[in-house]
């Protein structure tokens, strides 16, 4: 008798869990992003004087705001984390993505003043593999986006999240990413919690008055024509576009 | 998750790809939930390429549940079907210029709590998919041509091969058993239903593992099955063929002894088949008669006419041997009906009998020559010998299983047959000496006739209970042997030395064997965890054995002695009581399954000697201790590690102490104290399959160890004359490795398959009181060919293999030699109904110092045949067996010192016109060339 009613408690939590299981197509998620600053500044003679054991993974909270068609992702500025040159170690972008318009921008904080990218969601080719994982109750699959030769960006992606947003303008995954990193583990972003709420008002849009905004191809010329020469300029650049 | 090894799937792909540049892909789709009707919305539909991943592309079911992937290239991917509340679904798509839209029109998703995996491959316009562990073809899809038989529609499914004799093979496995619609489908002889029904009468195919029922008590081998389902209207039918074949007197039959002037001179063929099915029901009818080397009536003709269960219940007690030399001069006659239904309610039960009547006739001449090597002297026997036996049989068989409730099944099956026989037989046997010098020639004629039953039964009980996986199975076995002989012994011997003696040994003889085992068994299987499970077995066996010889003298003048010849009667009893306890864990999920376990026998046998009235007890306490794994990573790839021990009883015969005199050259004693063998078998198998390019892989090693091994211990007289008993001894060894392969290429049109094969052995016997160990090395490699477009088929096979005995005793006897063997042919299918086909093997045997063994050979065999009517159902053809007269049968044995060869006269040269009618209900082609017979 005890065994009939495991059992028709398996087949209630199995029927309950279909239907609570509706998929989700807006809310908030989280993310960590982990950057590993040895692996980062690896030979930099200045840097590695600064850098111990203890303070080699920099953490940094995120925010995905999204619903059907549109997201945002930016950070959560935290006091007291990070001081001094700390917070120049890593870069921190807002972007915006527009699924429907294919439309993407970025604002890039170069030196302490904005820099705005207005363009087309990127094309990447993903590979989708075999491979899944759960993070946190979603069970994401696993792909891969070779940028080149030599770097490959790992991201895991979840079904049950129906729009095809992600971290840093990422896209173009039949779900939303909630895992990302670059091959070596140097960068993570890592989804800590999925929200479903009601979206703050205007949290998708951002503010397009009187801006210059550049493609991502005008801003490269642009900033490698300035930075040309200076021995910090080329590792800036990697960083801005790390992810393009 | 996906199936397939990738690299290969790069090869097939690129074939493809090149052929279908430039056109779009566009593949839709409706997803559905479980119950098949609600539209599930939001469900993901990716698109991913097989050669690198790479996503092509993906949508999300609108409301209605539909979906469109479009905007690439044509290509192979995979589509995978994803949504939380459901188990994912991936579908294998194989697109090309006439698969370039793809609609799957109801996509039913399974919830995730049920456990199968469905994984479908769209290469035709209708899919091949696997249902959990069943892979499944929907037959409709693959283009036959019209009035084709089953067979050809299984010769278009990826991954199955059939070859020449209607053996099937399912990514590289044979095909153990074919059913259709879940049943066997008049017999087990697979042919019987491919070659039969006709492929537009059926629905799917599917192939899936099933447990080897014929096994007792936790026998848990697993055999490969195919299931041919039925659509509804193809349920009932009838088929059949008439056929009949003569050489018209045209070859003369030699050695032939018969009288009969017809019979002497004329090759015939004659054959009746009549079939009959309405849904479960089955009936058959047939006879057979030739005298052709066709009528050796083997297991596969058995099955062939639905006599599968005169097995009795499944082939594990010791029968009396009625191995025959089938090399020799044949004749056959074999007649039988068979019927099968499912009865009660809910047509649950299952009916199946059948009664059977074979008269087989053989005459065997058989020269050899024997070469033995003693450590003073070598000596050689010149034997020629005639045999000449009939055998008549009649067999009666009976199946009946029920379910007695939900979750209870019984189980009977009775079997009876009633054998007579006849044999004589004359041999003749010189014996020269080193110097060349005949020192003794002997005569010898037996003759003897005999007759005697056979019962086998099987009775069980099977429970399941509400408990999943809890199963009991109580199971009753007896196996009843009952003969009587009587013979007559006349021989006589002529020694030459120096006063030359003559030697009459004539006797009559009469023989009683019966022999009784009644076994219990009871098997329990016991869950204990998700996952884990223990298997609990007992069995007792109780067995009764009688041995009464009697022997007469014969006086000069033909009279029967009226006094017993004591040292060659007896009367022996053996009584057997085995117990047997076994305990097995097994764990199972859907990629591992191991089982560990031991049973613990006690077997007690009481020999009791009548005339001495002493007994010889042994009791005898073993450990057998059994492990088995499997690793499946997915449906198309295994590994398999099992280890296990078994223990063997000898026969009766062997056990018997009293000398068995029928060839006075070679005696026979048995041996009392005779122990049961013990042996460890280690096998180790790993098999890999490709659907889609159909390239497979098999591999493995055995190794077996046996002590108290039964083995012959031989003494020689002066004059070389053997008195032969059975031993037990330790150590012999067998072990091999072996791998083959197969490869399509050109769209499946050329497959190449290699194989290698090498094994060590070891065996002991003992000669003149000395341990001989016979060490064997043997290395063998093939390679094959295979050409396969729609009218025309040709094949080509080689192998090769060196072998190399090494004797202890003797190092004379161990020579190495090599055996090739090559063979190409093919099968033309011409307009007109007109089939050509022609097959030539060339063998060739190289063994230094000459023999009967040192030969090679080149037989040719070739046929014409035209077919007629509208149905193609007539033909008449002829063929032509042997053309250039060299078949020759001939082998050599090495048995420790003494080396044989045999050479038997066999039918070789023979033409045969033959006709062959065949008819259905359906009034259309029957498969009508099935190679050479």
């Amino acid at each position: 008798m005890v065994g009939i009613k495991n059992y028709l408690a398996t087949v209630a939590i199995a029927l309950l869990s279909t239907f609570s299981y509706g998929q989700i197509t807006s809310g908030k998620i989280t993310f960590e992003r982990r950057t590993n600053l040895k692996k980062k500044y690896g030979e930099d003679e200045r840097m590695k004087r600064f850098l111990t054991e203890e303070n080699k993974i920099k953490k940094e909270i995120f925010e995905l705001y999204f619903d059907e068609t549109r997201s945002s992702f930016k950070v959560v500025e935290n006091e007291d984390a990070e001081k001094g040159f700390m917070s120049y170690t890593t870069q921190r972008n807002i972007t915006y993505q527009d699924l429907q318009k294919d439309e993407m921008v970025v604002i890039i904080d170069l030196f302490g003043s904005n820099v705005y990218v207005k363009d087309s969601l990127q094309n990447r080719p993903w590979q989708v593999t075999e491979s899944k994982r759960k993070i946190g109750d979603y069970m994401c699959r696993k792909a891969i986006w070779e940028k080149n030769d030599s770097t490959r960006v790992y991201a895991w992606f979840s079904v049950d999240i129906v729009p095809s947003v992600g971290p840093e303008g990422f896209s173009g995954l039949p779900g939303a990413i909630l895992g990302l990193a670059s091959e070596d583990g140097g960068i993570i972003y890592f989804a800590k919690s999925v929200e479903v709420i009601k979206l703050p008002l205007g949290v998708l849009d951002y503010d397009s008055e009187k801006k210059k905004f550049n493609t991502l191809e005008e801003l490269r010329i642009t900033l490698e024509s300035k930075f040309s020469g200076k021995p910090w300029g080329k590792r800036i650049l990697e960083d801005m576009f790390k992810w393009y | 998750m996906y199936i397939f090894s990738r690299e290969i799937f790069v090869v097939y792909l690129s074939l493809i790809s090149l052929s279908s540049f430039g056109q779009e892909m566009k593949v839709t789709g409706t997803v559905y939930d479980s119950t098949g009707v609600k539209p599930v919305k939001n469900a993901m539909a990716m698109a991913v390429r097989m050669k690198d991943s790479l996503l092509l592309g993906f949508d999300r079911t609108d409301a209605s549940g539909k979906f469109e992937l479009s905007g690439f290239s044509i290509d192979t991917f995979s589509l995978v079907i994803d949504h939380p509340g459901f188990d994912d679904k991936i579908y294998y798509m194989f697109g090309h210029k006439e698969n370039s839209d793809i609609d799957i029109p109801a996509i039913r998703m399974l919830l995730k709590s049920q456990e199968i995996e469905e994984v479908i491959i769209y290469a035709n316009r209708e899919p091949i998919f696997y249902r959990g562990d069943t892979l499944v073809y929907v037959a409709d899809s693959f283009k036959v041509n019209e009035g084709a038989v089953v067979e050809e529609l299984l010769k278009k499914l990826p991954g199955i091969k059939v070859d020449k004799q209607g053996n099937i093979t399912s990514q590289g496995q044979e095909i153990s058993q074919v059913l259709v619609d879940g049943d066997e489908f008049f017999g087990t002889d697979p042919t019987i239903a491919t070659q039969n029904l006709g492929a537009d009468g059926i629905a799917t195919v599917e192939i899936y593992e099933k447990e080897n029922e014929d096994g007792i008590g936790g026998d848990d081998e697993k055999i490969q099955v195919l299931d041919l389902k039925l659509k509804d209207s193809a349920k009932k039918g009838y088929f059949g063929r008439i056929s009949g074949a003569s050489d018209f007197s045209l070859t003369r039959i030699s050695e032939r002894l018969d009288t009969d002037p017809f019979l002497k001179n004329t090759f015939f063929e004659g054959e009746m088949l009549f079939n009959k099915f309405s849904g479960a029901q089955k009936f058959s009818i047939f006879a057979l008669g030739s005298n052709t080397p066709r009528s050796s009536f083997g297991r596969n003709d058995m099955n062939k006419f639905g006599l599968s269960n005169e097995d009795g219940s499944g082939g594990r007690f010791w029968e009396a041997s009625n191995t025959q030399n089938t090399s020799g001069i044949p004749q056959t006659l074999k007649a039988g009906v068979y019927f099968s239904d499912k009865i009660g309610k809910n047509k649950a039960a299952k009916i199946n009998m059948n009664y059977s009547y074979y008269n087989t006739e053989l005459e065997a001449v058989t020269a050899s020559e024997s070469q033995y090597f003693l450590t003073d002297t070598t000596y050689y026997t010149d034997d020629s010998n005639r045999n000449y036996s009939q055998d008549q049989s009649h067999r009666v068989n009976f199946s009946f299983e029920t379910p007695l409730d939900s979750l209870t099944t019984f189980k009977i099956k009775p079997s009876f047959r009633y054998d007579i026989g006849t044999s004589e037989s004359d041999d003749v046997s010189a014996f020269i000496g080193q110097d060349a010098v005949e020192s003794l020639r002997t005569s010898i004629q037996n003759t003897s006739e005999s007759k005697g039953y056979t019962i086998n039964t099987l009775a069980s009980i099977k429970r399941k209970f509400k408990k999943k996986k809890r199963e009991l199975e109580l199971r009753y076995d007896l196996a009843l042997i009952n003969n009587q002989t009587d013979g007559e012994l006349l021989s006589g011997s002529r020694q030459y030395n120096a006063t030359t003696d003559t030697l009459k040994v004539d006797q009559s003889k009469i023989n009683n064997n019966a022999n009784t085992s009644h076994y219990a068994t009871l098997t329990y299987v016991e869950p204990i965890a998700k996952r884990w499970k223990t298997e609990f077995e007992y069995l007792f066996e109780y067995g009764l054995g009688e041995q009464d010889k009697e022997t007469y003298n014969i006086d000069g003048s033909g009279l029967v002695s009226q006094d017993l010849n004591t040292d060659f009667s007896n009367s022996f009893e053996t009584t057997r009581q085995q117990h047997r306890g076994g305990l097995k864990l097994i764990y199972d999920n859907r990629k591992h399954s191991l089982s560990i376990g031991a049973k613990l026998r006690n077997i007690d046998i009481q020999n009791f000697n009548q005339i001495t009235e002493s007994t010889i007890n042994q009791n005898i306490t073993n450990v057998l201790p059994n492990f088995k794994y499997q690793f499946k990573p997915s449906v198309s790839k295994r590994f398999r590690i099992n280890y296990n021990t078994r223990s063997t009883q000898p026969s009766i015969t062997d056990l018997q102490p009293v000398r068995d005199n029928s060839n006075p050259n070679q005696v026979q004693k048995g041996n009392p104290d005779l122990k049961p063998n013990y042996s460890h078998n280690l096998k180790i198998n790993f098999n890999t399959w490709d659907a889609m390019s159909g390239s497979y892989i098999w591999s493995g090693a055995n190794l077996t160890l046996t002590n108290d091994a039964f083995a012959s211990s031989t003494k020689y007289d002066n004059l070389g004359r053997a008195e032969t008993q059975t031993i037990n001894v330790d150590g012999n060894i067998y072990a091999g490795v072996f791998a083959g392969a197969g490869f399509p290429f050109f769209n499946r049109v050329l497959t190449i398959e290699p194989n290698v094969n090498a094994s060590y052995s070891r065996y002991s016997n003992v000669i003149q009181d000395q341990e001989n160990t016979t060490k064997n090395y043997d290395l063998t490699g093939g390679l094959d060919f295979d050409l396969e477009w729609d009218s025309l088929e040709v094949f080509v096979t080689s192998s090769f293999s060196y072998n190399n005995p090494i004797s202890s005793l003797s190092t004379v006897s161990s020579t190495p030699f090599r055996i090739e063997n090559y063979s190409v042919g093919f099968e033309w299918k011409l307009p007109l109904g007109f089939i050509i086909g022609s097959e030539g093997t060339y063998t060739k045997n190289t063994q230094p110092g000459g023999g009967f063994y040192n030969t090679e050979f080149f037989v040719w065999n070739a046929e014409v045949s035209k077919s007629f009517l509208k149905t193609d159902n007539l033909r008449i053809s002829i063929t032509g067996n042997d053309i250039l007269n060299q078949n020759i049968n001939a082998r050599r044995q090495v048995n420790g010192n003494i080396v044989t060869d045999y050479r038997t006269s066999i039918i070789s040269r023979y033409f045969l016109l033959k006709a062959t009618l065949r008819f259905n209900n359906r009034k259309t082609k029957e498969e009508d060339f099935n190679g050479w017979h």
